[in-house]
């Protein structure tokens, strides 16, 4: 591309060309120094007696849009473990465990640290269920390190996650003896209701 | 009441009487500049504080926001919370420095701002010493800060620091001289370098003449601003340079330029760096009140003040310590007097004597003066703040060319036309020939080679009255 | 600086040294960390060097393992005063290589988004100007419409300051009657503003003399010293990348483009640099206008796959920042992630002349001519 046309330089500031031309020139800087200094302080006397802009925070807040993003939000209930949200995240602040997968996941830690978190919203969108979500929430200062990391999913107890494996297990025993059974008779068909009812029972135990 | 002053004078006074009748009257006197010192110092604390205060409040409605608000009501605590935690800040000293120019430089500069309130009314009859040479005065002690900036620069051994002593000492030095001439002239309209004369002379007469006499709605035309041409320039010469003398924007390169440099008191910590900024704000109120006695009329309008007769207890002091012309004294000498007159005649004569109407006046009409003389003071402050937050910085070397190449003629040209209208205008009376002239050689009388024969004494007396005499 | 390039100072019999004073990394001025030597002559400086790096965070390596499209959010904290335009500039340079066709709404939005940001950028480096010659005040009427401007990126995109609007193939959000509402409100509010920032600055007689005649920079020195942005187009060089490779549909606007001219001074100088950051705001409020006026219907962003790859190959992309040119070089080898990012940043180029020109003029000078090139150390740095 060629380079573009350049301008003729002006003359660096000449001095003035005679004596009264300098003479001119002293008065009119003076005159100028006196009325851009009259129109500086005409505005600043104006903006003086306007109404501040200042927000007495804490007592007063800022109005929050609707799809600000802050500190995110987490349906427990909705999320299915597949790790989307966490794959997404530029600087892997989000992370996940579960027993089980999919619908029948039980989350034991969906901790996101938000002393790495970009606040970016990469997660949300590839989330499949809709489970996890920006809200408007900004003010969650701590003293502590520790307590910048935000743990989403319930604590559980020993006792449910061995519990909620052990349904895991009967569900991978029944599953397996339906293919079992399933290859002997090929021509059986789908499943039956009270199998399907008893899937749902499990994963409400669980 | 009767009682208790009864049992004052009878048991206390009585018995004090003959020891305090001997106090010498100079210790006296002495405590009586230390209760002014005392006074000037609180009035210069309230002065830097309340206008530290204000400051920052105004520089937050300029930039459309609110300054301190959270401490105290409006944030008035502000300036005594930030006070308090310089106080208890470490005191650091750079190793390298010069321990004692480093320790000596703020005195010098609060010594400073300080002195000049000697000589400062605050009314007609607020003030310490009525000096007849009061202007001069306070120019001339206004140059001792500069001196103190100077050890400032150099103590610290910081590039930084020396950068600012520097540029502030030309700075400060040459904005002297045209702050002298605006000075010299209304000096020169005015005839006087005694402050409350000029403000005299600001009570009568309007452009080009002497003796008119205005009403009260117009007696704003008596001001030195309104009576010539000279003076008014000579205002914004004054207002410019006293702008310049205390380091406030536009010309505060020296301190402000801490924004990419650190300025000359910027190894300065706790009380020492304390001193600096209240000796600013002091310094800022000193250029301030000049200005409003020596241009915009002093304590004179447009509270009304007029001459009320001298109050009860002056009367009293009189009769007490013999024929003393009081009318030439300020208020800490009248209070040494009355001091010693309560302690002559007794707490209830003194009591009664200061409850009077004349003396309720006198007060009244002082405080009217004073509010008068502050107020418009403080109205000057208000622009020197309004400027600061408006204007950006002048460089050094620009600094330097308004006041040698701009101010200083424009100075000088008032001076100029200052002394042509004095001159012509108001010319002076005739000043009486023996004062000035010498009189016509007197050839010494041979002394005789003897005394003269004693007289008796009786005639000697009023001989030795006359020689006395 | 190098042990080869340490200068040696000049000593006269009169005791008159060279001071090698240290404008350190931490200064009140909000240029970030930069760190200034400069060997002065008592007022006068002699020369500048400018040390950088104290702000380098990897974008260019981190842009190497991470996927292209978790590489964006990165480009936000580069120029973090023109958030909008560094990740449109990327998001062009992956869409150039991988022929990503990005719908006519979308590349709007990304005008108005980019444009609006523009006015942001030039009025903090108005105020912060104003703040470096000593005036106080138009730093915070700057940013009181800068918080008009604020709130509505944050309804447009979530964020303050650091937006992530431009995603590969569109914008994040399409934008509703509401933001159109406020950004039309804020077009009326900023005429206004912008009389008032001309009476306290423009027009003042010591800011005019504080930066006009100081820092000139001839036009063959600009182009030579690969100058671009506002400071070129000050030294009277007419290049903007809006008008020779139009980009993202501004080949459909009416804007002109704004050349210094010695307003006040030489051709040039500092005072252009400001003046030409001054007009270029009302430049883009015109074009903000005809952006709201004109909006097409459509998508907001392109469909793009799950796991984005970028076919092998290399591509540059540069966009008109508020401070120059940002460019990226691409090079992909059809992996998911980057094989070799660079950000050719603008201001790392402009910042390089102060070495050029902050020679042979007072302290304060240095200060009016660092602050007139507007650099941003998240920039330089990257």
């Amino acid at each position: 591309m060629p380079l573009p046309s350049i301008p003729a330089t002006r003359e660096l500031n000449p001095m003035p060309p005679t004596k009264s031309e300098a003479f001119r020139r002293y008065w009119r800087d003076i005159v100028l120094g006196v009325r851009t200094t009259y129109a500086g302080m005409r505005v600043t006397i104006r903006n003086y007696f306007r109404r501040p802009v200042t927000l007495m925070y804490p007592e007063e807040r800022p109005v929050i849009p609707k799809y600000h993003r802050g500190i995110h939000g987490y349906d427990e209930a909705k999320c299915i473990s597949c790790d989307m949200c966490a794959n997404a995240c530029p600087v892997s602040c989000i992370y996940i465990q579960s027993v089980g997968r999919g619908k029948d996941a039980l989350m034991t830690q969906f901790d996101i640290d938000y002393t790495k978190c970009l606040f970016c919203d990469l997660c949300t969108p590839p989330c499949p269920t809709e489970c996890i979500w920006m809200t408007e929430e900004y003010d969650l200062a701590s003293y502590a390190k520790a307590d910048c990391i935000i743990h989403f999913a319930r604590l559980k107890t020993d006792e449910e996650i061995k519990a909620h494996q052990e349904t895991l297990a009967r569900k991978e025993a029944e599953k397996k003896a339906k293919a079992a059974a399933r290859k002997e008779t090929p021509a059986t068909g789908a499943s039956t209701p009270a199998e399907g009812a008893g899937e749902a029972e499990g994963a409400a135990e669980g | 009441m009767k009682d208790l002053l009864d049992h004052l004078h009878n048991d206390i006074v009585l018995k004090v009487l003959p020891i305090a009748a001997n106090v010498p009257v100079h210790l006296v006197y002495i405590g009586g500049l230390l209760l002014a010192s005392v006074l000037v110092i609180l009035w210069m604390t309230l002065v830097a504080m309340g206008w530290i205060w204000a400051e920052r409040r105004v520089a937050g409605f300029i930039q459309a926001r609110v300054g301190p608000n959270r401490v105290g009501p409006y944030g008035l605590l502000q300036s005594l919370a930030d006070g308090i935690k310089l106080l208890v800040k470490e005191d650091i000293i750079p190793t390298a420095a010069n321990r004692f120019l480093y320790e000596l430089a703020p005195l010098l500069v609060f010594a400073g701002a300080f002195i000049p309130f000697v000589v400062l009314p605050f009314s007609q009859h607020l003030l310490i010493a009525d000096m007849d040479l009061g202007v001069f005065y306070v120019l001339a002690f206004g140059a001792l800060e500069v001196v103190g900036i100077l050890m400032a620069g150099w103590a610290p051994n910081s590039k930084w620091s020396l950068y600012g002593g520097m540029r502030l000492a030309a700075q400060m030095l040459s904005y002297e001289i045209p702050l002298g001439l605006s000075v010299l002239t209304v000096v020169i309209l005015a005839g006087s370098l005694n402050f409350n004369e000029i403000i005299a002379w600001q009570t009568r007469g309007v452009l080009f003449n002497e003796s008119w006499d205005t009403p009260w709605i117009l007696d704003w035309l008596n001001w030195a601003v309104f009576r010539s041409p000279a003076a008014f320039v000579a205002f914004f010469i004054f207002y410019i340079a006293a702008l310049a003398e205390t380091k406030r924007a536009p010309f505060d390169l020296p301190e402000a330029e801490s924004e990419l440099v650190a300025g000359f008191h910027t190894e300065y910590t706790g009380i020492r760096f304390s001193y600096f900024f209240l000796s600013e704000y002091c310094a800022m109120y000193v250029v301030a009140a000049m200005g409003a006695i020596l241009f915009l009329g002093g304590w004179h309008w447009p509270l009304p003040t007029w001459d009320v007769p001298k109050p009860g207890f002056i009367a009293a002091v009189a009769a007490g310590l013999g024929e003393i012309d009081y009318s030439e004294l300020g208020l800490f000498a009248r209070l040494k007097l009355f001091l010693a007159n309560a302690l002559w005649h007794g707490p209830r004569e003194t009591v009664e004597a200061f409850f009077q109407p004349a003396t309720l006046k006198f007060v009244l009409v002082e405080t009217f003066g004073f509010a008068n003389l502050v107020g418009k003071a403080f109205v000057l402050l208000f622009v020197m703040l309004w400027i600061r937050w408006t204007l950006p910085r002048v460089r050094i070397d620009q600094v330097m060319h308004l006041c040698l190449k701009v101010l200083l003629p424009i100075g000088l040209a008032c001076v100029l036309l200052a002394g042509v209208q004095a001159a012509l205008l108001s010319p002076r009376p005739a000043e009486p020939a023996a004062a000035v002239v010498p009189a016509a050689p007197v050839e010494p009388e041979p002394m005789p080679a003897v005394p003269p024969q004693a007289e008796p004494d009786a005639d000697m007396s009023p001989a030795r009255a006359d020689e006395a005499t | 600086m190098s042990p080869a390039t340490t200068p040696t100072l000049r000593q006269d019999s009169l005791k008159t040294d060279e001071l090698l004073v240290n404008m350190g990394p931490q200064h009140p001025s909000t240029h970030g960390v930069l760190r200034l030597v400069v060997r002065t002559d008592g007022e006068i400086v002699r020369e500048t060097w400018p040390h950088i790096g104290y702000l380098h965070r990897c974008f260019e390596k981190i842009a190497e393992s991470v996927t292209y499209a978790q590489s964006v959010p990165y480009t936000d904290r580069m120029d973090y005063l023109a958030s909008m335009n560094d990740g449109v500039a990327l998001c062009l340079a992956y869409e150039h290589l991988g022929k990503i066709e990005v719908p006519p709404r979308a590349q709007w939005l990304r005008v108005i988004a980019c444009e609006l940001n523009r006015i942001a950028s030039h009025l903090m480096a108005f105020g912060t100007y104003g703040l470096d010659i000593g005036a106080m005040t138009p730093f915070f009427y700057g940013f009181r419409e800068r918080e008009a401007l604020l709130s509505i990126f944050e309804k447009m995109s979530g964020g303050r300051l650091l937006y992530h609007y431009a995603r590969i193939g569109g914008v994040c959000r399409d934008m509703d009657s509401d933001i159109e509402h406020d950004i039309r409100k804020f077009i009326v509010q900023f005429k206004t503003a912008f009389e008032e920032y001309n009476e306290l600055l423009s027009w003042n007689a010591i800011f005019i003399n504080r930066t006009a005649n100081v820092g000139v920079i001839p036009p063959d020195k600009a182009i030579a010293w690969g100058l671009t942005g506002p400071c070129l187009r000050a030294s009277g060089v007419n290049y903007d990348l809006r008008k020779r490779r139009p980009y993202s549909a501004y080949e459909d606007f009416e804007f002109n483009v704004i050349l210094g001219e010695g307003f006040r001074g030489t051709l040039g100088d500092c005072y252009d640099r400001y003046y030409v950051r001054m007009l270029e705001m009302m430049e883009s409020l015109r074009i903000v206008e005809q952006a709201l006026d004109g909006l097409p219907e459509g998508d907001f962003q392109a469909k793009l796959p799950k796991i984005l790859r970028l076919p092998k190959g290399e591509a540059y992309f540069a966009a008109e920042n508020p401070r120059g040119e940002l460019g990226f070089y691409v090079v992909s080898d059809g992996k998911p992630n980057a094989y070799r990012v660079r950000a050719r940043g603008p201001s790392f180029c402009n910042l390089s002349i102060t070495h050029e020109v902050a020679r042979d003029c007072l302290v304060a000078d240095v200060i009016a001519i660092i602050g007139s090139i507007d650099i941003v150390l998240g920039e330089v740095d990257r």
